[in-house]
């Protein structure tokens, strides 16, 4: 499987790095959406990439399509017209409409970002200021330390 | 032909934790700034603030002029009509003050020009609250207190336990990465928090102390009593009591930091956050020394500068009473962010100011354009010790560098003067106890709600909300869910805010059981919502804080 964001959430505090990232890279709002839970967990979200995507399918423009060997949904943007299906159709609520070009705006894993070497994967994962945020595939993702210490056991989410 | 983008290394100074940063160009265009994660300790990782760097060094607001209150002039007529005035002033009526985020380079370069003019009145402009806080903790020089400015990576993670004071991971959201390493390495490293808003810190800590505001100081005077049985007259059960505390969690704390633990406190103050910074910085000192364990206290302000020969308090008063008639402010535009503040400024005769951005009001006098640290060569002070800067990219156009400023003014070369170092008189023992003391006992200390006003207004500063960037912040105003019901306030209800002193602002209501019950929360990075705040003077030590203010709150009609 190819490299995906994954968070942390016993590291994440909530300051935003990630979505100042993303807004100063591209220069325009922030395609990381933020979310909290109750007073302590802090979500920050970006396109999951699904395999089989829902806005991919409700787009009637064939704007969003999969591409590439790491199997990112891409977004044409000449092509989109604004008419927020993708929007609706995301189950995760991470496409938003680009207020000032009237079109829907996704990440792409920063695709532009890279070295010689190659990708070197997304400014919110750079910058993410607790590295709570991690650019990892299926054999790198250690399950068990993801979430082990974040156990609910009291009006406050409690970290063991 | 397509220009290969040229990266350049330097040191984010919009704090002290002194993240490096790349800035990357193509030509003289800034593209954006990269992550080095090769760099030490912080492994290039960003906040928001140092994210928006790129956005900074060409950002539409950038001053390319300088102006005269609010118009466009030239560097001629700004020579021309303000030199003789400098030259010519008698020193006693001239005060110079300098900003907390300068170089060494130009802090020396204005001693010097302060020396050339024989100017007594020298002061860090900086009003933040952090700023002084640090100044006031122990009494000691800044090379007997190096220990209270500077820390490593290793020694957090040495820790046994730690005590966060204040909004640490809002101040220094990089710094977090350590705190959550050394808490998380075992099961019986204790992590604990003190602040009146339920922060970041708290869902992260063991235990979160969340004390009435106002009575920070007190709690932390009770701590210190059961960690030293010797320090009567603060009965955890009454501390507990009056500052809305529990004892068990205070015990709890205690017990912690007991030999043969080692123990980090790692403190700041938000600026309208905390009302007395000078008693809650010796508080802390006098808990730091009768922990039983080995404990550290660290001091995270934004800035970490000499504060200069006079306090800024004393410049302010002597400004109010006519006795300064010029002012020169080589700084950020600090003094001009908090209205209350820049009221006073108005008696002056002439004021001049640097800024890298336009202010966002018109201001009586010059504002002078100078580079950003980014532009410049030159060493800082961070948490982890000095940093180097290296300019990131040209300088911006029309912006000139301070010691070329100063000696246009001057008319001659300037030799930069070594900073001298002001030993800033710690409140003694005897009266943080007398203090303390009064306070538990009911006979001083500002009621929390008044009869007249129903809350108190608390400040914070998230780093997303830096110079607002990322879009205007400080449209939300927080409130206890017990208080939105009492006032049949829902989620979302436009509000309106009125201080004790007349200032008025529009909200919307965010209800969370972040904040007490009584109490306000606001993102004072919007400089409307600054100006709800007051400045206050201490009489003796000339300490300018900005501390909470009362407010009322009604529905929007």
């Amino acid at each position: 499987m190819a490299k995906r964001i994954v968070l942390d959430l016993d590291y994440c505090i909530g300051c935003q790095s990630c979505a100042a990232a993303c807004q100063a890279a591209f220069r325009e709002e922030s395609r990381i959406r933020y979310g909290e839970i109750g007073a302590t967990a802090f979500l920050p979200m970006a396109c999951r990439h699904c395999e089989e995507p829902l806005c991919a399918a409700a787009c009637p423009f064939e704007v969003l399509t999969i591409s590439g060997p790491d199997k990112l949904v891409v977004q044409s943007s000449f092509r989109c017209t604004g008419c927020g299906s993708c929007i609706l159709a995301c189950p995760w609520g991470v496409i938003d409409e680009q207020l000032l070009r009237n079109i829907s705006q996704k990440c792409n894993q920063c695709a532009d970002r890279e070295t010689r070497a190659g990708r070197i994967g997304p400014r919110c994962v750079a910058a993410c200021a607790t590295g709570a945020l991690r650019f990892l595939d299926e054999a790198e993702l250690p399950k068990p330390e993801v979430a082990r210490r974040f156990i609910s056991r009291s009006p406050f989410w409690r970290r063991t | 032909m397509m220009i290969a983008p040229q990266r350049t290394r330097s040191t984010c100074t919009f704090c002290r934790c002194g993240c490096a940063l790349e800035i990357v160009r193509q030509g003289r265009r800034i593209v954006g700034v990269e992550y080095p994660d090769d760099s030490r300790p912080t492994g290039g990782r960003l906040c928001p603030r140092g994210s928006a760097s790129a956005m900074l060094l060409d950002h539409p607001r950038r001053l390319c002029y300088p102006l005269k209150d609010g118009k466009e002039r030239s560097w001629n007529d700004f020579l021309a009509e303000v030199g003789p005035i400098v030259r010519d002033c008698p020193s006693n009526e001239l005060a110079i003050t300098y900003g907390s985020q300068l170089t060494r380079e130009d802090v020396e370069t204005v001693w010097g020009m302060a020396d050339a003019l024989g100017a007594d009145n020298l002061a860090c402009s900086s009003p933040e609250s952090e700023m002084h806080f640090a100044r006031r903790l122990g009494g000691r020089s800044r090379v007997q207190a190096q220990d209270q400015f500077h820390v490593t990576p290793e020694e957090i993670a040495k820790a046994d336990s730690l005590l966060l004071v204040g909004d640490v991971f809002g101040l220094m959201p990089v710094l977090a990465r350590t705190v959550l390493d050394t808490r998380y390495a075992s099961r019986e490293r204790r992590l604990f928090g003190l602040d009146t808003v339920a922060s970041r810190v708290a869902g992260f800590s063991h235990k979160f102390l969340q004390p009435r505001p106002g009575t920070e100081p007190l709690l932390v005077l009770g701590l210190a009593a059961l960690c030293d049985p010797r320090l009567s007259g603060f009965d955890a059960d009454a501390v507990a009591t009056a500052c809305g505390a529990r004892s068990d969690d205070m015990r709890e704390v205690a017990t912690a930091f007991d030999r043969p633990k080692r123990g980090m406190i790692l403190a700041t103050v938000t600026s309208g956050r905390v009302a007395n910074p000078q008693f809650l910085a010796a508080a802390l000192q006098l808990l730091k020394d009768r922990m039983k364990g080995n404990t550290r206290l660290v001091v995270l302000s934004a800035g970490a500068i000499e504060p200069g020969k006079k306090p800024l308090g004393e410049i302010l008063s002597g400004i109010e009473q006519g006795a300064v008639r010029v002012m020169l402010d080589f700084g950020d535009g600090a003094l001009l962010e908090y209205p209350a503040l820049s009221a006073r400024l108005e008696k002056l005769e002439l004021l001049v100011t640097t800024g890298f951005l336009r202010p966002g009001s018109t201001v009586k006098g010059w504002v002078l354009p100078v580079p950003m640290n980014l532009e410049k060569a030159g060493s800082v002070d961070t948490l982890w010790g000095p940093a180097k800067l290296e300019p990131t990219a040209v300088a911006a156009s029309g912006t000139r560098e301070l010691a070329r400023i100063v000696e246009e003014i001057l008319q001659a070369d300037v030799q930069a003067a070594p900073v001298e170092e002001t030993v800033w008189p710690a409140m003694p023992t005897r009266t943080v106890l007398d203090k303390g003391r009064a306070m538990l006992s009911g006979k001083s200390g500002q009621p929390l709600i008044s009869p007249d006003y129903m809350f108190t207004l608390l400040a914070e500063k998230p780093a997303y909300g830096f110079l607002e960037v990322f879009g205007s912040s400080g449209k939300q105003i927080a409130v206890a869910p017990t208080d939105a019901r009492a006032l049949n306030l829902s989620e979302r209800a436009v509000v309106k805010l009125e201080t004790s002193s007349g200032r008025q602002a529009t909200f919307e209501l965010h209800v969370t059981s972040h904040v007490q019950q009584g109490t306000l929360l606001v993102d004072a990075n919007a400089p409307a919502v600054r100006a709800l705040f007051d400045v206050s003077i201490d009489s003796s030590s000339g300490m300018v804080t900005i501390p909470p203010a009362q407010a009322k709150l009604w529905r929007k009609e």
